[in-house]
């Protein structure tokens, strides 16, 4: 059967989690799924990521808070968000409802408050927990340790420790560019028990308006997205997949189906539309779209492109 | 009312004043825009930018809108230069818009203050009250305008609102036209005679208000000091438009850390809703 067999070609999972396609979305993105409903069936994608959810609801950062840049934009929102019952009782009702992969950002001060977080979404519609390990636009000092996780192999694999341990559900380990070594951080991921990746967080960056002589965003810098930044992002999930078993989720410049297929065919198991859907509210959906037709005319699958560049790369990119 | 996405195509463009345009577009958008709502115009593919743009409405009709912008980067540059039959990517109508019911039955008469190319909402709001928008029974209400601009050729929509019996003073920084001196000076003057032992008697219902910060920021404190309401239509750098990515946050005046979207709690706001 025809219609069978694209949607058996376009399965993927991620770890345990059976995606009935790749496409998901970024956090901090696609707010909490309902904001977007009325742009298309929101449910046909292979899953949504929440806007990050902390224990307490946050006010987020001082204004301005973005910069247009080239090919991308930098913002420091700095987690504004409902706080974890405004999400459970506000949030959680509709995105649970809904006939697709509930992942739930998170993230917290210490590695114990993660460890709380995810105990407190083990309940119904929610599929799997994300860790924001690596969020540029926050401080870092509440935990004492004054270095965001994502930076310390040692703090990433105490926060995936803790959230594992609190958990039944899939925890995928949010880790960010910036780092002398990638591998070594997902390597403490996956000590820690994350079940998967997903990789990258935003760049940091600065942008200075020059008439006022000072930084453009309040807080001095943001974290870049936007097309300028794909390659960035594709070389790290490359280097991952080269270098690990666990499965990645890419994530950083994806607004076309072409964009998403450079992230499979560097080892991604699924990606994560993000800012593109600030320029197009409809970008993952016709990402997925783009997916669908380039399967059907290649006569492929997902999971056969999965990491399809690696098998011809001979070095490490 | 939800936003759409569309791709509409350009039946006009025309120059109002130096880098300044008025597109219009060919949609069913603006059937049910209100006053002060907007628009994203999509700039995908144009070098130099990313982002959408965003533009409150300057007219809006069942199949037909229109924008009146300035061209101040290659994004504006990109819209202010495109021809009829040239097509562009809209989202709306998004945000809320001036609340006019209230506006006028506080006490009958609007005073719009616009600054600069802070005029298009305003003229939106005289537009859809003599057209019958805010209902049969206002829409005679008595509307004055204080428009202000760097010079005389950049004043905008003056004969327009004329022409809609709205009585229309002007400033200019310069003095080439009106009043030389800030538009603020003028709705000082204005609420002040109002206000004052020789006052003309009538003080408006309401004011509306789009222009710079710092303008906004002064016909607020103005209103208040006056005790006549007050909306302003915002601007602020906005990503998406419609909510989700929390960029075009403005402080409220409840609390020093909570914060108003302007595209969804806004772009209009009553002025006591503010921090300025």
């Amino acid at each position: 059967m025809v219609s069978g067999d694209r949607s058996d070609s376009l399965a993927t999972s991620v770890g345990p989690l059976r995606l009935r396609n790749p496409v998901l979305t970024a956090s901090g993105t696609f707010g909490y799924g309902q904001e977007m409903a009325s742009f298309f069936d929101v449910a046909k994608l292979g899953g949504i990521v929440t806007k990050t959810v902390t224990m307490r609801p946050r006010p987020g950062n001082p204004t301005p808070r973005i910069a247009e840049t080239p090919a991308g934009m930098l913002n420091s929102i700095g987690l504004q968000n409902v706080g974890l019952d405004g999400f459970l009782r506000d949030k959680l009702p509709y995105l649970a409802a809904l006939d697709t992969v509930v992942v739930v950002s998170i993230m917290a001060s210490t590695a114990e408050e993660f460890g709380e977080l995810a105990g407190e979404l083990r309940v119904e519609g929610v599929d799997a927990i994300e860790l924001n390990l690596s969020c540029p636009n926050v401080s870092y000092g509440d935990g004492g340790q004054h270095v965001m996780f994502a930076h310390a192999p040692e703090l990433t694999e105490a926060a995936v420790a803790a959230a594992r341990a609190a958990s039944d559900r899939p925890i995928v380990a949010k880790l960010g560019p910036d780092v002398p070594d990638i591998a070594a951080l997902g390597a403490a991921a996956q000590r820690g028990g994350a079940d998967a990746l997903c990789v990258m967080n935003t760049v940091p960056g600065m942008v200075i308006d020059t008439a006022a002589k000072r930084p453009v965003l309040a807080r001095g810098s943001g974290g870049l997205s936007g097309p300028a930044v794909r390659p960035i992002g594709v070389r790290l999930v490359y280097q991952l997949c080269a270098a690990l078993s666990l499965p990645v989720v890419g994530v950083g410049g994806i607004s076309t189906a072409e964009d998403a297929l450079q992230y499979l065919m560097a080892g991604a198991h699924a990606v994560q539309v993000g800012t593109a859907s600030f320029v197009r509210p409809t970008a993952a959906h016709d990402v997925l779209h783009g997916l669908q037709e380039y399967l059907q005319d290649e006569g492929s699958s997902v999971e056969a492109l999965i990491g399809a560049a690696q098998r011809k790369g001979e070095s490490n990119g | 009312m939800s936003a759409r996405l569309q791709e509409c195509t350009v039946a006009a463009n025309r120059e109002v004043a130096p880098g300044h345009a008025l597109v219009t577009l060919e949609s069913g958008i603006g059937a049910a825009a209100e006053p002060g709502q907007f628009v994203q115009v999509s700039l995908d593919g144009v070098a130099g930018a990313f982002l959408p743009r965003p533009f409150s409405f300057h007219r809006a009709a069942d199949d037909q809108f229109q924008l009146l912008l300035r061209s101040v980067g290659p994004g504006t540059a990109a819209i202010v230069a495109t021809r009829p039959g040239e097509r562009l990517t809209v989202l709306g109508p998004l945000g809320r818009g001036f609340e006019l019911q209230r506006a006028i039955a506080s006490g009958g008469s609007l005073t719009l203050v616009g600054g600069g190319v802070g005029v298009p909402p305003l003229h939106h709001v005289a537009d859809f009250v003599r057209a019958g928008g805010a209902g049969s029974e206002v829409t005679g209400a008595k509307i004055d305008a204080l428009v202000g601009a760097a010079t005389a050729e950049l004043l905008l929509a003056v004969d327009d609102l004329r022409a809609i019996d709205v009585d229309v003073r002007v400033s200019t920084d310069d003095g080439s036209a009106g009043h030389h001196g800030l538009v603020t000076e003028l709705l000082h003057d204005e609420l002040g005679a109002a206000g004052g032992a020789d006052g003309r008697g009538r003080r408006p219902g309401c004011v509306l208000a789009c222009g710079p910060h710092p303008m906004l920021r002064a016909v607020a404190k103005i209103c208040r000091h006056s005790d006549v309401p007050c909306q302003v239509a915002m601007e602020e750098p906005m990503a998406c438009g419609y909510g989700v990515c929390l960029g075009c946050a403005i402080p409220a005046a409840a609390a020093p850390d909570r914060y108003l979207l302007l595209c969804k709690d806004g772009p209009v706001f009553d002025a006591e809703q503010v921090a300025w």
